[in-house]
């Protein structure tokens, strides 16, 4: 897709404006839930625009196989996995190289999150389907598993969302879907997923994908932690939904 | 210490509780710089100016001294049973604590006493820090359970099915006349009639979903009586 064109010079996304009519500091609309595997130790759905994610824990349980076991500490396991309908062209079932590293990203970011001390010698198994996808699918994962950590009763720093902030050209903004994302346009377009822990003000996961200039970085990543903090108070009432419906 | 929550708030992880210098940790909670926030999904209860948090939901962590139902699952090495007591660890019941008896498992063998999938009540002697636990069944009432059928709650809500002074455990036994023993690890042991096995175990579970809001015992109380008349 292109911006607008007039008398054959190309307007700038800042003047155009983004393709679904979005603020540059606006996310998609998203929906969560929580408890919704019965089999499972914690469950979580999240929909953010078109992007499905669901998640599944199981554990605190005894670590398999034993030679993985941690001493001193919970072992987590991250299992990401896009379903085949998922995407436009059929995904590959199984494991790739792409969801082996997800895997490890999100699982990184959750440990950051998770009181592993507490559990020692057992494991954690965090099982991602993304059923849906149009960007920020690994953004939308690590939400579902830190909501369906917590509905495991795993004791937790914080909830942990995470939103995808970057660059359209020379537009910077929040939450880019796949149109987005496929701009080439003048500077093209940058993609910068981030997980945010708001206790304790850290980014546990900070990947970047484009160019982009050490201002506009500072400038992205600050409108980041503001929809983290949006997205935050979402999950948060969640699960206070979930326990006051009762 | 300056409280920041309400008595009966739904609490989630990282929500601060209260704030102040003289912050004490808790179950269920931590400190971060001068604020003491929680970790655990859970409901506060405010009583005499103290916080305490009542977990919704998690699985259970074994404390030495704590009575508990348990699976033998291994029965191979010598001298010792190993138990599932329904937590990420394994327990180990050592034959010198099986009984108050002598027991002969030269003559007899392991298997003489207690056999694979056999349950059993029993209390946590020792927990080191590296979480192996030890049992034991030297105390009066902890026995072998035979017969019956063994249902699971969520090891948090064990206090809420004792009810105070075990008024609820006992009411649900005399209308249902059934036998349960409860086990602080969530695990919970049902004996007698298969009716009534299943009406005991209609409440327990509701028990288990709804133990978290007030007037629970009136309600479980009206639910026993319908099951009565008919």
């Amino acid at each position: 897709m292109t911006a607008k064109k007039t008398e054959g010079k190309r307007l700038s996304y800042k003047t155009t404006g983004r393709f679904d009519k979005r603020k540059a500091n606006e996310m998609r609309p998203i929906e969560m839930s929580i408890g919704l595997l019965p089999n499972c130790s914690g469950s979580a759905r999240v929909k953010v625009g078109e992007t499905i994610a669901i998640a599944g824990v199981y554990g605190p349980k005894k670590t398999r196989p034993k030679h993985e076991e941690l001493k001193d500490k919970l072992l987590i396991r991250c299992y990401y996995d896009l379903v085949s309908f998922s995407v436009p062209d059929r995904a590959r079932p199984g494991p790739s190289r792409r969801s082996t590293e997800l895997g490890m990203v999100i699982k990184n970011a959750l440990e950051r999150s998770v009181f592993t001390e507490y559990y020692p010698r057992s494991m954690v198994e965090v099982f991602i389907e993304v059923v849906q996808a149009d960007a920020g699918s690994r953004c939308a994962s690590i939400i579902a598993a830190s909501l369906a950590l917590a509905d495991a009763g795993i004791e937790m720093r914080d909830l942990m969302p995470a939103v995808a902030c970057g660059k359209i050209d020379d537009l910077i903004c929040v939450d880019l879907t796949k149109a987005e994302e496929d701009v080439h346009d003048g500077e093209g377009a940058t993609d910068i997923p981030i997980a945010y822990l708001p206790s304790t003000d850290e980014i546990t996961l900070l990947q970047l994908d484009g160019n982009i200039s050490k201002e506009e970085l500072g400038q992205a990543l600050k409108m980041g932690i503001v929809a983290c903090k949006e997205i935050h108070n979402q999950m948060k009432q969640t699960i206070i939904n979930k326990y006051q419906k009762r | 210490m300056k409280i920041l929550v309400k008595d009966g708030q739904i609490l989630c992880p990282g929500d601060v509780m209260a704030s102040g210098d003289d912050l004490k940790e808790f179950e269920g909670s931590y400190i971060n710089g001068k604020e003491l926030c929680a970790s655990i999904v859970s409901k506060a209860s405010i009583k005499e100016g103290n916080i305490r948090l009542i977990a919704l939901k998690g699985a259970y962590l074994p404390y030495e001294g704590d009575y508990v139902i348990g699976k033998i699952i291994d029965v191979n090495a010598p001298n010792w049973y190993f138990v599932d007591i329904n937590c990420p660890y394994e327990a180990g019941l050592n034959i010198r604590e099986a009984s108050n008896q002598y027991l002969d498992t030269e003559r007899y063998g392991m298997t003489h006493y207690f056999n694979y999938g056999e349950i059993i009540f029993s209390k946590i002697q020792n927990v080191s820090d590296t979480m192996r636990i030890d049992l034991t069944m030297k105390e009066n009432g902890l026995k072998k359970l035979t017969g019956g059928i063994l249902t699971s709650i969520n090891p948090n809500k064990f206090a809420r099915l004792l009810g105070k002074d075990d008024s609820m455990i006992n009411m649900i036994q005399e209308k249902t006349s059934t036998k349960i023993v409860v086990g602080m690890n969530g695990l919970v042991w049902i004996s007698g009639k298969a009716t009534d096995i299943k009406r005991a175990k209609e409440a327990i579970e509701l028990i288990d979903l709804e133990g978290h809001i007030e007037g629970l015992t009136k309600k479980i109380e009206d639910m026993l009586k319908k099951g009565e008349k008919k």
